[in-house]
């Protein structure tokens, strides 16, 4: 949970609404689109963040179960660090 | 850039710009004659002329092009070999035994598109109709009757701002707007049939290829329309009735990228992420609907009247 994540810097993002986003992997050529919970959380990761700051944020901002919180989010940021989106910092 | 110093001959307005040609180009509308003591300018020029066989620095190739920043070249076979430079020269050089009409063809659709997106449009492969609620553009794959939903639009006396190679721009409060093209269209014989168009006279755009070629003439609309509407047309469905589905913006976004008018060129034009500004700007401010049609029924009047009514337009 002290584990700072950021976005990877060299990714381009644009909004297309207040609650989606889309990015392009320039170098690898693939487009991505996050919506909703997954937008929110990737708009928190503009700067690095400790994990468990995030998780707060997001307790304050949804109202649900730290817990349940916790562990959705890591696997959240799982997949985003699996495709190379996010970076440990 | 090689200044030009003569007359090349014929002068042509298509996409707002001004074209000057050495040969004919009848697709397009003519532009104003060169007078005397007014030298003339075009913003592209377009003439036959020998030039290097490659490109010093390609970012991209195949067997038939290969593609830099600032050019791409084309090779067709048995028609000829183009070059389109800095949005502003496209060179020709052809095959012997080529038609002029068969030069047109790579001319108007890959070279025009190239440099289009040289130009630094959104360009993309669509046709346009004008109605009181703005353009609306049509995309979809071959076959999925984007062609037969023209000609309807044109049989009821809508006007056409653009046929295949689409532009758009966006203005200063960033909203999108089509770029009119010239006032041809292709059509298949079965929708030729379909709207009974005599299409004996009518050239065909390629040898053994079933589509011809119209001039919609006073049917054209030669002005930049605000672009509000896309329908996305997919192929025939199992289904019993024609259903319009309201895209949610980043499905909006990836059928502006799939249509994009040769999309496969991007990364090597080194446009991938100016590419990813357009569409993401269209598609924050574009409806985008996928429209589906039963198998095997004809109901272009009805799809027609169905889109005309999900907009408000008449």
């Amino acid at each position: 949970m002290d584990t700072v994540v950021q976005r990877r810097g060299d990714l381009l993002a644009n909004d297309l609404s207040a609650s989606e986003t889309v990015m392009l992997d320039v170098a690898g050529g693939t487009y991505y689109g996050l919506k909703d919970v997954g937008k929110m959380i990737w708009d928190h990761l503009v700067s690095p963040i400790r994990v468990d700051e995030l998780c707060g944020r997001l307790v304050d901002q949804f109202e649900v179960d730290p817990d349940v919180c916790r562990q959705e989010t890591m696997a959240f940021l799982e997949t985003l660090h699996e495709r190379g989106l996010v970076i440990v910092v | 850039m090689s200044a030009v110093t003569t007359d090349p001959g014929y002068w042509f307005r298509a996409y707002q710009l001004l074209f000057a040609a050495s040969f004919p180009i009848p697709e397009m509308m003519t532009a104003e004659p060169v007078t005397a003591d007014q030298e003339q300018v075009p913003d592209v020029l377009i003439r036959s002329a020998e030039f290097p066989d490659r490109l010093t620095n390609p970012l991209g190739s195949s067997g038939v092009h290969e593609v830099n920043a600032d050019a791409l070249i084309l090779r067709v076979a048995d028609v000829g070999r183009y070059l389109v430079r800095e949005g502003r020269e496209i060179l020709i050089d052809r095959d012997p035994d080529a038609t002029d009409h068969d030069v047109r063809v790579y001319l108007l659709g890959t070279c025009m598109g190239a440099l289009l997106h040289q130009r630094g449009f959104l360009v993309l492969h669509a046709s346009g109709v004008v109605t009181d609620r703005g353009c609306l553009l049509f995309t979809g794959e071959s076959g999925a009757g984007k062609s037969t939903l023209l000609a309807e639009f044109l049989h009821r006396g809508h006007k056409m701002v653009v046929d295949d190679v689409c532009a758009v721009r966006f203005d200063s409060a960033d909203r999108p707007i089509v770029v009119p093209s010239y006032p041809r269209t292709r059509l298949w014989a079965d929708a030729a049939d379909r709207f009974a168009i005599d299409t004996s006279g009518l050239a065909r755009t390629r040898p053994s290829w079933d589509k011809f070629e119209r001039q919609v003439g006073e049917q054209f609309w030669d002005q930049e329309e605000p672009v509000r509407h896309v329908f996305h047309l997919v192929g025939p469905q199992d289904s019993d009735e024609i259903s319009l589905e309201r895209l949610a913006p980043m499905d909006a976004f990836s059928t502006l990228v799939d249509n994009t008018y040769r999309g496969i060129l991007l990364d090597g034009m080194d446009l991938r992420s100016s590419h990813f500004d357009l569409a993401s700007r269209a598609a924050r401010s574009v409806e985008v609907t996928r429209v589906a049609r039963p198998l095997g029924s004809d109901t272009v009047e009805e799809l027609a009247n169905r889109i005309l009514a999900s907009v408000g337009a008449r």
